[in-house]
C-alpha cells in the first residue's frame, strides 16, 4: 500500500514537472497599454477641447455681431424718423 | 479664398460630424481590428494610429498656409487671411498631438519621453514653436491691414521649415526617430492610411470652423469700429 502511494505520489510530481517544462515562460515583455491608452485620451480631449472652444467663439461671435446690428438699426436715419 | 467655398456641397455641421465619425472608426479599427503587438514596439506600436496621421496633417496644413499667405501677399484680401491663419491653428493642433503622442510613444519604446540630439524631434520642436510665435504674434497686433501682411511673410517664411522636417532624417541621419514603421500586414497599412484620411478630413472641418470663428470676428470688431466711431456715440 505505501509503495503504492509513493509510486503514485511520484507519477503525479514527474507529471507536473513535465506540464511545466512544456509550457512557455512567463513573458518578461513590459506591458504597454497604459501608454496606449494615455495617448488616445489625451488625443481625444485636444480634439474635444478644440471644437467646444471653436463653437463658443462663434456663438459669442455672432451674438455679438446681432446686437450691434441692432445698435446700427436703431440708430439708422430711417429708425430716428420712425 | 474661403475654405467654405470649396466645400461648398457639404455644410460644416455635417463635415464636422463626418470627420469625428471617421475617427472614432479608426479608434475602433485599432481596439478590435489591428493585431494588438507588432514584434519590436509590442503594444506601444498602436500610438502610431493616431500620431502619423496628426503629423501627416499638420504638415500638409502648414503647406497650405504658406500658399495662403503667398496668396495674400499678392492680392492683399483680408479673408486669405483669415484662412491662413485658421489653416495655421489647426496645423498647430495637429503638431501639438503629434509631440503629445510621439512624446508618450517615446516613454515606452526608448524610455524616456524627448531626445534633443533627435534630428527628427528637434525640426518638429522648432515647427511647433514658430508657428506658436506666428499665433501670439497675430494678437499683438492691433491694425488688421498690418497684421495681415505682416503675418502673410511670416507664414511663407514658416512654411520653408516643412521640408526640412520632413526630409531630417534622410539629411542628418537616424538617432532614434524612425524614417518608417515595418507594419507587416496590409490591413495594418490600410488602417494607417484610413487613419491618416480620417484625421485629415476632420482638420479640414477645423479648419472651416476656426475660418468662421477669424471671420465672424472679424466682422464684429469692424462693426464695433463703425458703430462707436459715429458721431454723438
Amino acid at each position: 500500500m505505501s509503495s503504492y502511494l509513493l509510486a503514485t505520489i511520484a507519477v503525479s510530481l514527474i507529471g507536473q514537472a513535465a506540464d511545466q517544462a512544456a509550457a512557455p515562460p512567463p513573458s518578461a515583455a513590459p506591458d504597454f497599454r497604459f501608454h496606449v491608452w494615455l495617448a488616445y485620451g489625451l488625443v481625444l480631449v485636444l480634439l474635444a477641447l478644440f471644437t467646444l472652444w471653436t463653437v463658443a467663439q462663434i456663438r459669442g461671435a455672432t451674438r455679438k455681431l446681432d446686437h450691434l446690428k441692432d445698435v446700427v438699426e436703431k440708430n439708422s436715419p430711417g429708425a430716428r424718423q420712425g | 479664398m474661403k475654405p467654405s467655398n470649396w466645400l461648398a456641397f457639404l455644410p460644416l455641421p455635417a463635415h464636422l460630424v463626418l470627420g469625428w465619425a471617421l475617427v472614432l472608426a479608426t479608434l475602433y479599427l485599432v481596439c478590435f481590428a489591428v493585431p494588438m503587438q507588432e514584434e519590436t514596439l509590442q503594444e506601444s506600436y498602436l500610438i502610431f494610429y493616431f500620431h502619423f496621421p496628426s503629423a501627416i496633417s499638420c504638415l500638409v496644413l502648414f503647406v497650405i498656409a504658406g500658399l495662403v499667405c503667398i496668396y495674400q501677399l499678392s492680392t492683399g484680401s483680408q479673408r486669405a487671411d483669415l484662412a491662413a491663419a485658421s489653416a495655421v491653428e489647426v496645423g498647430l493642433l495637429g503638431c501639438t498631438i503629434t509631440l503629445v503622442t510621439g512624446m508618450v510613444w517615446a516613454k515606452a519604446a526608448w524610455g524616456k519621453p524627448w531626445i534633443w540630439h533627435d534630428k527628427r524631434l528637434l525640426t518638429v520642436a522648432i515647427m511647433w514653436f514658430t508657428y506658436l510665435g506666428y499665433y501670439l504674434f497675430r494678437m499683438a497686433v492691433e491694425n488688421p491691414v498690418q497684421r495681415a501682411r505682416y503675418s502673410a511673410v511670416l507664414g511663407v517664411l514658416f512654411a520653408i521649415n516643412v521640408p526640412l522636417v520632413w526630409f531630417a532624417i534622410r539629411l542628418f541621419g537616424q538617432v532614434s526617430h524612425p524614417m518608417t514603421i515595418n507594419l507587416q500586414s496590409p490591413f495594418m497599412k490600410s488602417t494607417q492610411w484610413f487613419g491618416a484620411l480620417a484625421f485629415f478630413i476632420l482638420y479640414l472641418a477645423f479648419w472651416r470652423l476656426r475660418y468662421r470663428a477669424l471671420a465672424l470676428k472679424s466682422d464684429a470688431e469692424w462693426l464695433e469700429e463703425t458703430v462707436f466711431s459715429q458721431p454723438g456715440r
